[in-house]
């Protein structure tokens, strides 16, 4: 059971990690890169770089703009539901509270699950828990 | 790189005078670029993110680009490119990098802690490096066909 918790907690900071790359990596510094490159394999004809370039710039833009839908949508998912990527890793190195050695888990299911709706119940049902 | 070759077709036989035109261009290119980047972090930023929402906003660079690609594509010179480069990266100091750091919010401390400085340190220095490596290894593959 420790050793699945220990797993759990590895996939989450994988994904948290993840999903912070994507957001900072993949929209700045890949494209940046691409474009040096693109920049150095036409340094011999200026016109050259203008017409390819600017292809290789509008489809990069395509890409960009998927990411930056994805972001955003992800963001404002977890806004709005109140979801703090990251909060599990924390609750769990908790005390155990009232014998209830999953109390954290119970916490992360229900918020993932109150996700759609929009309204965060987790306090509540957590509340309710403890009593 | 255009600029350098428009000044050296302007200036031929001198390379030292068109040194110094591509140094003064360039010179004005970042004084326009940071005078409307230091404008729109001062009166924009704030009111668009609040108008449009951190999506919009996350999207608003993007489409830019892919306008600014598609009218350089159309116009090819290099005024149309001071232009567009001018507005691209005013838009990325004033209006991207925020957005990117407001990303952070809906994370813990200990995410902001580890994520961020892994990304800062690694992440970026890494995508670098990966497109450097594939940059060699394209040049390395046409030598060996070639």
């Amino acid at each position: 059971m420790t050793c699945w918790c220990l797993r759990q907690d590895l996939i989450c900071i994988v994904l948290i990690v993840l999903f912070c790359t994507c957001a900072q990596t993949t929209t700045t510094k890949h494209p940046q890169a691409l474009g040096s490159v693109v920049t150095a394999s036409y340094a011999d004809s200026a016109q050259m770089l203008l017409s390819n370039g600017m292809v290789i710039s509008m489809g990069l833009s395509g890409g960009l703009l998927y990411v930056s839908h994805w972001i955003g949508g992800k963001f404002d998912l977890y806004t709005s539901s109140g979801y703090v990527v990251g909060q599990e890793e924390e609750d769990s190195t908790l005390a155990p509270v009232h014998g209830k050695k999953h109390l954290s888990r119970v916490y992360i299911s229900t918020s993932l699950c109150d996700l759609h709706s929009g309204a965060p119940k987790s306090f509540q049902i957590l509340a309710s828990l403890q009593q | 790189m255009l600029a350098k070759s428009k000044f050296e077709s302007d200036f031929p036989g001198d390379p030292l005078a068109a040194t110094e035109a591509f140094t003064q261009f360039m010179g004005f290119f970042g004084q326009a670029t940071n005078m409307l980047s230091f404008c729109l972090s001062l009166l924009g930023t704030s009111a668009v993110i609040r108008t449009l929402g951190l999506k919009t906003t996350l999207l608003l660079f993007p489409t830019l680009l892919l306008g600014a690609g598609a009218i350089v594509y159309l116009y090819p010179s290099l005024e149309m490119v001071f232009v567009m480069m001018l507005a691209l990266k005013a838009l990325s100091y004033a209006l991207n990098n925020p957005c990117k750091e407001l990303l952070y919010q809906p994370t813990s401390k200990a995410v902001k802690f580890k994520a961020k400085s892994w990304i800062d340190i690694f992440g970026q220095r890494g995508a670098k490096v990966s497109i450097v490596l594939f940059y060699e290894g394209q040049k390395l593959i046409v030598c060996v066909h070639y």
